[in-house]
């Protein structure tokens, strides 16, 4: 099943837009994070901490589910196929790893957005929140990981596609 | 993503090439890094973890501070 160019490309610039797009965003979570981590001034707590809330559930959280399936509509509507390719292979498998761990650290997340907007959390609660590096951190390298392999697509064929590919070869006609 | 697979090479062998390098080389950094991560989560060096610590606190108070806050903002549950 291949797409037609105009759709491909379309489909194609879907894709590259919210993956690129998820990233970028988790550059401005780590960020936040950072202050989350490192800060002693309330205020800035306070902030960092919805902040992350509001970046995590509103914008990182779509993105991931949007890359997830327009990659899987990209593979399946082009020749490179979901399980032909060992790249293609791995940046489902991470992807969607990276997908449920964000998924389920939003829950922590939020808890720590509703705590840092409730007024009467002091700012001693605050600095015991913690924080999200280790995941934030750890994703992000998780996503960049992804993004070379998506770049580079290095050659190698699954046992699967091995033997798709040797089928449609012998249907060709010489 | 767009242009067609090329694997001209290995399509010409009559029996699977085998798993590329690069595919066992991946496969061993990501063995290493989750023994790596299950040793210093089991260690307690990364402090409270795992998704336990997502859910509402219990009698015992043993969730998060995060977590406990948030069930009292939630809650309205008023400070002792």
């Amino acid at each position: 099943m291949s797409m037609r160019p105009g759709l491909r490309k379309l489909a194609l610039a879907a894709h590259l837009t919210v993956s690129v797009g998820w990233v970028g965003a988790a550059a401005a979570y780590v960020a936040l994070d950072v202050v989350a981590a490192t800060s002693r001034d309330e205020q800035a707590l306070r902030a960092a901490f919805i902040g992350m809330g509001l970046v995590a559930g509103s914008v990182i959280v779509p993105l991931a589910v949007a890359t997830l399936l327009t990659g899987i509509v990209m593979s399946l509507g082009t020749r490179w196929g979901l399980f032909r390719h060992w790249w293609v292979v791995i940046s489902l498998v991470l992807t969607a790893f990276a997908a449920t761990v964000l998924v389920v650290e939003t829950g922590t997340i939020n808890a720590m957005a509703a705590a840092a907007a409730d007024p009467s959390t002091t700012g001693g609660e605050l600095r015991e929140l913690g924080n999200t590096l280790v995941h934030s951190i750890g994703g992000s390298a998780v996503l960049t990981a992804i993004l070379v392999l998506n770049v580079v697509k290095p050659r190698g064929l699954t046992p699967y596609g091995w033997r798709m590919q040797r089928r449609e070869r012998r249907r060709e006609p010489d | 993503m767009v242009t067609p697979p090329v694997g001209a090479d290995e399509d010409a062998q009559d029996t699977y090439p085998g798993t590329p390098r690069w595919v066992i080389a991946f496969a061993v950094v990501a063995i290493v890094a989750i023994v790596v991560i299950g040793i210093v989560l089991s260690t307690g060096v990364g402090g409270s973890h795992g998704p336990q610590r997502h859910g509402p606190p219990d009698e015992a108070g043993t969730s998060d501070l995060a977590d406990a806050l948030a069930y009292r903002w939630a809650f309205h549950v008023e400070r002792p």
